[in-house]
């Protein structure tokens, strides 16, 4: 089957997560999925010893985390984002 | 015979089971059975009358619109027959046409509908309108079930007038739906279609967006929740010649290094028993079913959705099995035989020896729950055994009997016990144990209740003991849990938000709106949509608060502490506020509409995850050529060239669900009038070479999950 149009790609001023229109890099709800990540992290390098990126990994992996958290901790994992780089929408 | 000198009753009825049971518990061997077109109708004579029994087929009058067109705001109600109002109550013309035909020639009336306001509204209505206001001189009988008894005392003990204070108060409620519904739901469609986009049906009511509010808040929190971790030490001990499993005594540790710690110096410690605690639990019985609770136990045994466990406990009662089951009460009133419900219970095989049990010890009043409800008792079976049962129906039947025998049970007494072992460290491990001393009422309501029991090995104070292993368990916080249809109700009982008989019905319209999804709720991206649009431009509209004062004037009606217009008053003046703002922000909520809408197409045509270049999206898409459909990746401009082709028929939905053969997307597939078929949407899927080789639909199945 030929193909005749491109199936979408995230437009401009699109949640960098889940593509949907945003003032900033991410949507309302990424933002503050990614602010309570920061947040929280403290928590884990206290309580479990793990860094940023493992305790990314470990969150995106919980099947008690949220979807939202899951996203976004994904696609801080993937952009190699680092903590305290988060920007705000 | 003097026939036409007889004064002649038309007694009215809710239903038309409902009707053949009256008839024949006031007529018994002389009803005469006939037919006006499709409506059953049955003629008797008692105490000198006349008497015909009709039926209706619930409501054949509804809040419709003044005149015609498609206009908002709109508050000019009236009560039209409801043939008339929706399209699908077409059939309720003959029964309308065969009450007023019978009315035409009786002198007294009576209403015999379901005691609560949905039947009083529904007599009501009928008598103003189909009887041509022969509501004035109507009487009511008032039962709760349907047995010869209860029916008698009925009708012997008829009030002289309708219950007005019930009917108006179903009436401002209905009034009260229509007016909220029809303008939100009109002027959030309005707003959506002037954007230019097209057609899509979008609700929102009384009831209905504070509880999709209330959804989405906590759905909101499960998807935001980050688990923290923390740690349980256990240990497996022994103790007293016998082996326990017990914990750290103080609860969780916050630190793994500090658990890991705990669990290697306890490891292998000697300890000793350094405190017994002894006690009696007394566990009452239960109380007798109100309708949430009902619900919310077959919910938790069987699971059934609670509307289904409402139309089986209707269909119970029309069966006159149970008693009536749209009721909030948990009381059995001196009124009602129980010693005669349990004798007629002891003559089936199947609950003879518990019946006689309680019979025997002398119990004649059940324990009571503290809701009453002025109407109708708790649901209790009516001592009638059924001749034959579908199975949910049986197994409805069966839960509300147990549930009324485990009533009349004893407590039922555990005794629970915890030794307590201390360390030479200093650190103390807790055993738990509970063994049963009676098991009083759980006898009554098993299989649905067991005592769980955990026997702890003899020992006194001061043995010593040892901790065979201990360790360290890694655990989570967890989220909020999910709704079910029951905790929903359950909620929206807590916050008075609807009435017993409408709450299923509210969750019912959420899900075929598509605002929620699941047996545990989900709100869909349309449910949070739609919920950011009412929150943000009316907020009053998601109020519990409001929603629950307005539902307490709608009760003061009924108890006569309002009155009905100032209550619907009260009521417009809330929607046109609401209406007022709508039509400021109109082109504000189109848009932000429009955004939703969007995204919810967007959703229902993602598939998932590429598997190809595992970083795009599979969608439904279109050619522009020959307009077939086909599922793409949206990666192409990546390179990413996967492209299948997709069946062109039906309506298509992604299942959320992975192809276990080859990790690509599995697509449901709705033909009109056929079971969805579900299909893995990898044409070359090796599940599926009898559809390479272009035989269609075979092989679908194979690739399925």
């Amino acid at each position: 089957m030929g193909r005749s149009r491109d199936p979408g790609s995230p437009a401009m001023g699109a949640c960098a997560v889940c593509g949907s229109p945003s003032g900033g890099s991410l949507c309302a709800r990424h933002a503050k999925a990614a602010r309570k990540i920061e947040a929280h992290f403290a928590t884990w390098r206290e309580r479990a010893g793990v860094e940023w990126e493992e305790y990314l990994r470990r969150v995106s992996e919980n099947d008690l985390s949220g979807a939202w958290i899951k996203e976004t901790a994904e696609y801080l994992l993937r952009s190699g984002m680092r903590f305290g780089q988060i920007s705000k929408p | 015979m003097r026939r036409g000198s007889l004064e002649r009753q038309l007694i009215i009825c809710e239903k038309p089971s409902a009707a053949e049971k009256i008839a024949f518990a006031l007529g018994g061997a002389g009803v005469r059975r006939s037919r006006r077109g499709k409506v059953p109708v049955y003629r008797f004579e008692l105490e000198g009358k006349e008497v015909t029994v009709v039926p209706s087929i619930g409501h054949l009058y509804a809040a419709a619109q003044q005149g015609p067109g498609w206009s908002f705001p709109m508050f000019s109600l009236v009560w039209a027959p409801i043939h008339e109002v929706e399209r699908r109550a077409s059939g309720s013309r003959a029964w309308i046409r065969a009450i007023s035909d019978l009315a035409a020639q009786a002198d007294s009336f009576v209403s015999a509908c379901d005691l609560d306001t949905e039947g009083s509204l529904i007599a009501y209505m009928i008598l103003l309108h189909a009887c041509r206001g022969a509501d004035s001189r109507a009487r009511r009988m008032r039962f709760s079930t349907l047995t010869r008894q209860d029916l008698q005392a009925a009708y012997a003990g008829m009030t002289s007038t309708l219950d007005y204070g019930a009917a108006e108060a179903g009436k401002a409620r209905h009034e009260l739906d229509w007016i909220f519904g029809v303008n939100v739901s009109r002027a959030l469609m309005d707003s959506y279609s002037r954007t230019g986009s097209s057609f899509e049906v979008l609700s929102a009511g009384r009831v209905q967006s504070p509880v999709l509010y209330a959804l989405a808040k906590r759905e909101a929190a499960i998807r935001l929740h980050l688990p923290d971790p923390f740690w349980l030490i256990g240990a497996e001990a022994e103790v007293g010649g016998g082996i326990v499993q017990a914990r750290l005594r103080g609860g969780k540790v916050l630190s793994k290094r500090e658990g890991e710690e705990i669990a290697s110096r306890c490891s292998g410690a000697k300890a000793v028993v350094s405190r017994i605690t002894e006690r009696e639990v007394v566990i009452p019985p239960p109380f007798p079913f109100d309708l949430g609770t009902l619900q919310s136990e077959a919910s938790r045994i069987f699971g059934f959705h609670p509307s289904r466990t409402q139309k089986i406990a209707e269909k119970l009662y029309l069966e006159a099995l149970i008693s009536y089951p749209r009721t909030a009460s948990q009381k059995i009133p001196p009124s009602i035989n129980c010693v005669q419900i349990l004798r007629g219970l002891a003559g089936s095989d199947y609950y003879r020896e518990m019946a006689e049990e309680i019979l025997a010890s002398g119990r004649t009043r059940p324990r009571e729950g503290k809701k009453s409800d002025p109407a109708h008792p708790a649901i209790h079976p009516t001592g009638a055994l059924p001749r034959s049962i579908g199975r949910d129906e049986g197994k409805v039947y069966d839960l509300v009997v147990k549930r009324f025998l485990a009533a009349f049970g004893e407590a039922a007494v555990q005794a629970q016990a915890t030794i307590e072992l201390e360390c030479s460290s200093g650190d103390v491990f807790v055993a738990d144990g509970k063994a049963t001393k009676e098991d009083g009422w759980t006898r009554f309501y098993k299989p649905y209740a067991f005592l769980k029991e955990a026997l702890l090995p003899k020992a006194s104070v001061g043995d010593g003991a040892k901790i065979l292993t201990a360790w360290a368990e890694g655990r989570f916080t967890a989220p909020p849990p999910r709704f079910t249809a029951s905790s929903a109700i359950r909620f929206m009982e807590r916050n008075g938000l609807g009435t017993k008989s409408t709450r299923a019905e509210v969750l019912d319209t959420l899900y075929r709106r598509g605002y929620i999804d699941g047996w545990k709720i989900s709100v869909t991206e349309l449910g949070f949509g739609v919920t950011r649009i009412l929150k943000k431009f009316f907020p009053d509209l998601v109020s519990i608060e409001l929603t629950r004062r307005l539902e307490e004037e709608i009760e003061g009606i009924g108890s006569g502490e309002r009155r009905a217009t100032e209550v619907v008053l009260k009521g417009i003046d809330l929607a046109k506020g609401v209406c007022e703002k709508m039509i400021d922000k109109y082109e504000e909520v189109g848009d932000e509409l429009s955004k939703v809408v969007r995204k919810l197409r967007e959703e229902r045509r993602t598939l998932g995850p590429c598997p190809e270049c595992k970083s795009g999206m599979l969608i439904i898409t279109h050619s522009r050529k020959s307009g077939k459909r086909f599922v793409g990746c949206n990666n192409y401009k990546n390179g990413c060239r996967v492209t299948m082709p997709l069946p062109q028929r039906g309506r298509i939905t992604p299942s959320k669900s992975t192809c276990k053969v080859c990790g690509y997307p599995i697509i449901e597939v709705r033909g009109f009038g056929k079971r969805p078929w579900r299909l893995c949407v990898n044409n070359r899927c090796g599940s599926k070479g009898s559809w390479q080789r272009g035989s269609g639909k075979a092989g679908s199945e194979d690739g399925a999950e």
